[in-house]
C-alpha cells in the first residue's frame, strides 16, 4: 500500500521512481506515483523489493481451471494472472513471476494441463526472490516442466537429456560452460520422476540412477537437487542470471562490469535473487541514459501498464484476447527459449494490434466508463493547450522525451485534422484529448519503458 | 447481353388486314371493283394502318438503340469494375506502404532509445525513406485509377439513361400499336386517337433518347 505523500518529489526523483515503477512493476497512475516518489528513491526500491511486507488482498486460490484430463481451457488462469499483475500491490512479485516464466519458458501448448501451468506459476511466485538453487531444484520436479521437457518417465535405462541440456544452456550457466558428458551425467541424475495416468507425480527410486556421476568436475552419487546445487554455485551461473535480470529490467547487451557487479552480489548473498534485484535497482546505470526508455515493453507489459496508468477497469478478457494479436499470450511462450525481446516486438501486425487495442481502451469509437473514465482523464491531462497536455502525459508515462517527429504527429493541428477540426474546448475537449492520448500511447516513446 | 426488346406486330397486321377485308369484301371482289370497295371502307382505317406501320418501324429502331445503349452501359460498367479493382489494389498497396513506413519510422526511434547500432538505425531510416518513395509513386497512380473509374461509372450511367428513354419509347409504341389493333377490331376511331397520342408521346421520348434534353 502506498501511503500519502509528505512533500512533492523533485523532477529527477519523480523521473527515477516512474522509471522504477515501470521496470519493477507495471507502472503507476500519476497520484500513486507522486506519493511513492515523495518518499524518495531508496524507499521506493524497498517498497518494490520487500513486497512481502505488503498485504495481498487478491486471492491466490487456484483459478477455475478444472482438473479433469480433458480440460484444456487455460483462460481462467490467464485472467487470474492478468488480474494480479494489474491489481496486486506486490508488483515485483508479479514481474518476477513473469521473468521466471520467460526464463523457464513452459508452454501450455504441450503441457495441455492448465492446473499444472498454474502450479508452476505459483512456484515462480513463491520462490520469486528466493535462493536460486532452491528454485532450480523445484523446477526439476515441477509437473509442467516434467511434461514440457520430457522428464516424466526418464529412467536410468533411458535417461532423457532434454531437461538436462536446457537446464544448463537456457536456465543456469549458458552455452560454453558444459560438455555433452555433463549433459549425460545430469540426465542420469534427473531420472526417477513420472506422472501416472491419473496425472499424479511419483518418484520411483528404482527408475532413478543413483550411480556415481561426474558433473562439471564434481563426482558423487548426484540426484537432481545436487545438480541444481552445483549449477547454482557455478561461477557462470551468477553472470548468466545477472545478464538475464539486467536485460529484463534495464536494457539489452549489458556492459561486462555491470554483469560482474551483479554476479558478485549473487555469489556473496548465497544466490539470493532478492539481493541481486535490490542491488540492480540501486545501480546508477539503472537510471542512466541507456536505461531510461531503453526497453521495448512486451505486450503484457504494454497492456497491463496502460491499464494501470489510466486506472482502467477494462474487462480482463479484453486484454487477454488481444495479447494473442500482439504476440504474447500468458502461458504460451513460443519455445523453450522464451519470448523475443526489444524491437522484435514491433512489426506491422503487432503495431496495428496495439493501435486498435488502445483505441478500444480509450473508448474512441464507443465511450465506456468502465474501460476508462474520460472525465478523470480530462482532469488529469487536459491543460487547456496542447504542449501542456503532452507535458503532463510525458511527466508520468514517458521514459524519454517525445521526439520532434512524435510531437508533430501528435500535435494539436494533427489531432484537429483527425477529429474533423475539433478544438480543445467545451464538448470537443474529450474527443480531442482521447485522440491525443491515443496517438501518444501508440508512439515509439510509449512503446519503450 | 440484355434481352432484346421485341415489337410483335405480325398479329396486329393480320387483324388489320382482316378488318380491311371484311370492310371491302374478298380479294377477287376487291380486284374487280377496288375503287368501289375502297370508298366503302372507312378512310381512317387506312391512316390507322399507316400510323401503325410507322409506329412499328420507330419501335424497331428504338428497341435496337435501347439494346445498344444497354450493352454499352454494361461494357463501361464492367470496365469501371475492373479499374476500381485496380484502384483498390493500388490504394491497399499505398496503405501497406504507409504502415511499413510508420513501422520503420517507429523503429528508428526505438533503436535510438534501446541502443541500436548506427548501422541498424541507418537501415531503418533508409527503409522508411524507401517506403515513402513507394507511397509517393503509388498515390498519383491510385488517384488516376480512381478518377478513371468515376468517369467510366458516369459514362455507364449516361448510357443507361439513353437506354431507359428508348425502352420507354418502345413501351409507349407497343401501347400505341395495341390501341390501334383494338381500334381496328372494334371499329372505334376514338381509341385510335388515343393510339396516336401515345405514339406522339413515344416519338418525343424517342427523340429525347438521342438528345437527352428532357
Amino acid at each position: 500500500m502506498i501511503s500519502s505523500p509528505a512533500a512533492p518529489a523533485g523532477p529527477e526523483v519523480l523521473r527515477n521512481v516512474a522509471h522504477l515503477s515501470r521496470r519493477a512493476g507495471f507502472g503507476l497512475a500519476p497520484a500513486a506515483l507522486e506519493t511513492l516518489a515523495a518518499g524518495g528513491l531508496a524507499a521506493a526500491i524497498d517498497h518494490y523489493v520487500d513486497y512481502d511486507r505488503l498485504p495481498d488482498p487478491l486471492s491466490l486460490a487456484k483459478p477455475r481451471v478444472r482438473d479433469d484430463p480433458s480440460n484444456t481451457d487455460i483462460a481462467p488462469a490467464q485472467l487470474w494472472w492478468l488480474d494480479r499483475m494489474i491489481r496486486s500491490p506486490r508488483q515485483l512479485e508479479e514481474k518476477m513471476t513473469l521473468f521466471w516464466h520467460n526464463l523457464f519458458a513452459t508452454s501450455e501448448d504441450k503441457v495441455d494441463r492448465p492446473t499444472f501451468m498454474w502450479q508452476q506459476n505459483m512456484l515462480f511466485r513463491h520462490r520469486a526472490l528466493d535462493d536460486f538453487q532452491h528454485l532450480l531444484a523445484s523446477v526439476w520436479s515441477d509437473h509442467a516442466m516434467l511434461y514440457w521437457l520430457d522428464g516424466s518417465y526418464s529412467s536410468k535405462d533411458s535417461p532423457n537429456e532434454n531437461f538436462a541440456r536446457e537446464c544448463m544452456e537456457l536456465f543456469s550457466i549458458g552455452v560454453g560452460n558444459y560438455t555433452q558428458r555433463d549433459v549425460r551425467a545430469a540426465a542420469r541424475a534427473f531420472t526417477g520422476y513420472y506422472i501416472d495416468d491419473s496425472y499424479k507425480r511419483h518418484f520411483d527410486p528404482g527408475a532413478h540412477d543413483s550411480g556415481i556421476k561426474t558433473f562439471l568436475g564434481q563426482t558423487g552419487r548426484w540426484d537432481g537437487k545436487d545438480i541444481a546445487r552445483i549449477l547454482a554455485n557455478h561461477p557462470a551461473c551468477g553472470r548468466f542470471l545477472a545478464r538475464k535480470l539486467w536485460t529484463f529490467f534495464a536494457y539489452e547487451r549489458p556492459e561486462d562490469p555491470v554483469v560482474e557487479e551483479l554476479a558478485a552480489v549473487y555469489r556473496s548473498n548465497s544466490r539470493s535473487i532478492r539481493a541481486v534485484v535490490r542491488h540492480l535497482f540501486g545501480m546508477p546505470q539503472f537510471y542512466g541514459p541507456r536505461a531510461l526508455g531503453g526497453r521495448v515493453k512486451s505486450p503484457i507489459e504494454y497492456t497491463v501498464t496502460a491499464v494501470r496508468e489510466l486506472e482502467s477497469r477494462m474487462k480482463l478478457s479484453d486484454i487477454n484476447d488481444n495479447l494473442w494479436g500482439m504476440g504474447q499470450s500468458p502461458f504460451y511462450p513460443p519455445n523453450v527459449g522464451g519470448w523475443p525481446s526489444g524491437p522484435r516486438w514491433i512489426n506491422s501486425a503487432t503495431m496495428i494490434a496495439r493501435f486498435n487495442w488502445v483505441a478500444y481502451l480509450l473508448g474512441q469509437d464507443e465511450p465506456h466508463k468502465e474501460r476508462v473514465d474520460h472525465a478523470r482523464l480530462l482532469k488529469r491531462y487536459d491543460a487547456g493547450h496542447w504542449p501542456g497536455t503532452l507535458e503532463r502525459f510525458a511527466r508520468y508515462h514517458l521514459a524519454a522525451p517525445a521526439t520532434p517527429g512524435t510531437r508533430a504527429r501528435v500535435s494539436l493541428a494533427a489531432i484537429e485534422r483527425l477529429t474533423g477540426g475539433r478544438s480543445t474546448q467545451g464538448d470537443d475537449a474529450v474527443p480531442t484529448l482521447v485522440s491525443a492520448l491515443h496517438l501518444l500511447m501508440v508512439s515509439p516513446e510509449y512503446y519503450c519503458a | 447481353m440484355p434481352e432484346e426488346i421485341e415489337v410483335d406486330t405480325d398479329r396486329l397486321q393480320d387483324s388489320i388486314e382482316e378488318r380491311r377485308q371484311e370492310a371491302g369484301g374478298h380479294e377477287g371482289q376487291q380486284t374487280a371493283g377496288s375503287a368501289t370497295h375502297r370508298s366503302a371502307r372507312p378512310r381512317w382505317l387506312d391512316y390507322l394502318a399507316i400510323s401503325t406501320a410507322l409506329f412499328a418501324v420507330i419501335a424497331a429502331i428504338a428497341a435496337l438503340e435501347s439494346g445498344n445503349y444497354a450493352n454499352e452501359s454494361l461494357f463501361q460498367a464492367n470496365r469501371a469494375v475492373l479499374l476500381q479493382t485496380q484502384a483498390v489494389d493500388t490504394w491497399s498497396q499505398y496503405q501497406a506502404e504507409s504502415i511499413k513506413k510508420y513501422e520503420a519510422t517507429n523503429l528508428v526511434v526505438i533503436l535510438a532509445h534501446t541502443g541500436g547500432s548506427p548501422r541498424e538505425i541507418a537501415a531503418a531510416k533508409a527503409e522508411a525513406a524507401r517506403r515513402q518513395k513507394q507511397q509517393d509513386a503509388l498515390r498519383p497512380e491510385a488517384r488516376r485509377l480512381s478518377a478513371e473509374t468515376d468517369a467510366l461509372n458516369k459514362e455507364s450511367e449516361g448510357q443507361l439513361e439513353h437506354h431507359h428513354r428508348f425502352a420507354i419509347a418502345v413501351t409507349l409504341l407497343q401501347v400505341a400499336i395495341g390501341l390501334s389493333a383494338i381500334a381496328a377490331l372494334l371499329s372505334m376511331p376514338a381509341v385510335w386517337y388515343f393510339s396516336l397520342g401515345a405514339g406522339a408521346f413515344a416519338l418525343l421520348v424517342f427523340v429525347d433518347g438521342f438528345t437527352k434534353t428532357i
